[in-house]
């Protein structure tokens, strides 16, 4: 398997990494490939997290794996994709704002999450109605504004009183500091797209090793 | 109590005794005192009295009033249109404003229609824009006829018209603040209002998601529409922004301001790399800023989220001493560094610190950027963008009482 595809991904050079894309897939198994994008993924993760690349490229790279994995998903038998894990998530009530959850929703696609996306402004009760029916193992509450306050903390109190099961919550978005995630009682917070992945990875992480 | 002075001197980068500060409010003295969004907005004797309360309460030495209604731009260009508008969450309209949906109304196709040169701004919004705001199939010519010879025939007339900005209409926030502004011996500062080009073709036609792909995919076309689109946009502002200072000076004909600012949001800059910035947000940014100073504004940018790695680039905006920045979430000790010599700042109590932190923590903050970013002038303490709507009442009078209890090192 090429290295090259990965490096294409990185450096967002997308009429190369197309013409290899479908090159590869001629004589290689497509869950290398798929892999193989993953890492891409992860390593423009890394550089977001650097500074060294910025928002458009984070969108760029994401827009770049959504159509690889079109290209390549019906060569992939549906067993063989193995998700790390389930969020629900969804921009809390009052907070019409999507574009950081759609970033994390890219981000967490090409990590191997399954992602139940409920929208913006979702109504606290929607949220729990939503983790009853598909009992996620995390909650991903998202929100723009400085209004995002008081329905993240109002969400995360019915789910903590209303849902019998276990779930991580956590919280992202543009105002969110230490002191905003602990107010509003999540068990995990951040401003950053990716640092939120690497979050999420680690506590799969530790579940599987407890 | 309002010090004008003081805060001409350091926002023209003087030094002074001590550092000012500026509020910004929009709703929070609407909810301060207990009042819902519609009392507050829509009943002028309530909005008088709830700024006076807070006026009296928070005496900060300037006032910066803000609305989403702001100068209605937008509106005067017939684009509020049914489909791409201002909404509303569907809960909390008591409480909350408006909020932006930002939506795709522009196809990739359309940077080769607009940059025609037979092909003006007017045609690309009556031909593209607002049918598709309206939901109508570009084919559809009879229907894209009767939707856009009324917008052209309105947008013309409030092109050529003297009241282009109709502020004798004294139903408008902007009046309202005006009077308020007077009663309590404040003046209107900010004349002006501008947008930079990049973020126009961001919000209202290709939204942030599409045209971050058009960077890579389309990247000489993203360029050449903001040249374009930047002529037209800045001569509507201009015009708009002259209008405005000269009915504030009728209006306020005991405060003589030389030169008065002008707002330039720079809402999406934050999303660039360096070199993206330099190449696509820049020019038509510089052009708008330029055209400002020289009809005698001060542009104030108001650059949104976190623009540290923008920070050498602002060198290359008009300086030194010509422009303000207006700090958010970038690191404005960098920002000193950097850019001390060149422009002066205002910020940046963080707004999640306004509404989660204590007193003592923004009071440690507002202590560090008063001795840091104050030493030397050319620094105002104010919140970053503005007071928000849900911050705590003590917090907001510890910032402003910062300012009397610490002084620039």
């Amino acid at each position: 398997m090429s290295k090259n595809l990965k490096n294409l991904m990185v450096d967002l050079n997308e009429k190369e990494f197309y013409v290899l894309l479908r090159n590869e897939l001629k004589t290689s198994d497509p869950l290398d490939i798929f892999n193989e994008l993953q890492k891409g993924m992860t390593e423009v993760g890394e550089l977001f997290e650097k500074k060294e690349y910025f928002l458009t490229e984070l969108i760029m790279s994401g827009e770049i794996f959504t159509k690889a994995m079109e290209i390549i998903e019906p060569f992939i038998k549906k067993e063989n994709l193995k998700k790390k894990g389930k969020i629900v998530i969804g921009t809390v009530h009052g907070d019409l704002h999507d574009i950081g959850k759609n970033v994390f929703i890219s981000l967490l696609r090409a990590n191997g999450y399954d992602v139940e996306d409920l929208g913006v402004d979702v109504a606290p009760e929607k949220f729990l109605e939503s983790l009853n029916k598909i009992q996620p193992d995390f909650l991903g509450l998202s929100g723009l504004l400085t209004l995002a306050f008081e329905p993240m903390k109002k969400t995360i109190e019915l789910v903590k009183h209303e849902y019998k099961r276990n779930v991580i919550i956590i919280v992202g978005g543009g105002h969110i500091n230490n002191e905003w995630g602990e107010q509003v009682g999540a068990d995990l917070y951040t401003n950053n797209a990716a640092k939120g992945i690497k979050m999420l990875n680690e506590t799969i992480r530790k579940k599987k090793s407890e | 109590m309002v010090n004008f002075e003081l805060f001409k001197d350091a926002i023209e980068m003087k030094e002074t005794d001590r550092v000012p500060c500026l509020s910004t409010y929009m709703h929070f003295p609407g909810i301060y005192s207990g009042k819902t969004l519609a009392e507050f907005t829509q009943d002028k004797k309530i909005f008088r009295e709830c700024f006076n309360k807070v006026l009296n309460d928070f005496p900060s030495d300037m006032l910066f009033p803000t609305s989403h209604e702001g100068l209605r731009i937008h509106e005067r260009l017939g684009l509020n249109t049914p489909d791409h508008s201002a909404k509303q969450s569907t809960i909390e309209q008591e409480k909350y404003d408006f909020q932006f949906e930002e939506r795709k109304t522009m196809e990739v196709e359309d940077y080769d229609f607009f940059l025609q040169p037979k092909v003006n701004a007017l045609q690309f919004l009556t031909k593209r824009i607002i049918p598709r705001s309206y939901g109508i199939d570009l084919t559809d010519r009879k229907k894209i006829k009767q939707i856009s010879a009324p917008f052209i025939e309105r947008a013309m007339k409030n092109m050529q018209s003297q009241d282009f900005i109709d502020l004798e209409d004294d139903d408008t926030l902007y009046f309202k603040y005006i009077e308020v502004l007077k009663e309590n011996n404040y003046p209107m500062y900010v004349n002006g209002i501008g947008i930079a080009p990049f973020d126009l073709l961001s919000f209202l036609f290709r939204g942030l998601e599409n045209l971050s792909i058009d960077l890579f995919r389309v990247p000489e076309k993203v360029d050449a529409f903001c040249k374009k689109w930047g002529e037209f946009q800045t001569m509507m502002l201009i015009k708009a922004s002259n209008q405005a200072r000269e009915m504030i000076q009728k209006a306020m004909p005991d405060w003589k301001i030389d030169p008065p600012g002008a707002a330039i949001f720079c809402e999406r800059a934050f999303s660039l790399s360096p070199k993206q910035f330099q190449e696509f947000y820049l020019p038509s940014l510089n052009h708008l800023a330029e055209i400002f100073i020289k009809n005698n504004f001060r542009p104030i940018l108001i650059f949104e989220q976190e623009c540290t790695h923008l920070l050498e680039e602002f060198k290359r905006l008009p300086g030194p001493n010509k422009c303000s920045f207006l700090v958010d979430t970038t690191d404005i000790k960098k920002a000193k560094q950097i850019l001390g010599d060149h422009m002066s700042l205002i910020g940046n109590v963080p707004q999640n610190l306004l509404i989660v932190g204590t007193s003592n923590q923004i009071d440690k903050y507002c202590k560090e950027l008063i001795e840091d970013i104050g030493s030397g002038g050319g620094f105002i303490l104010s919140p970053a963008l503005l007071v928000p709507d849900e911050a705590k009442p003590e917090n907001v009078k510890t910032m402003i009482n910062s300012v009397q209890k610490y002084k620039p090192k």
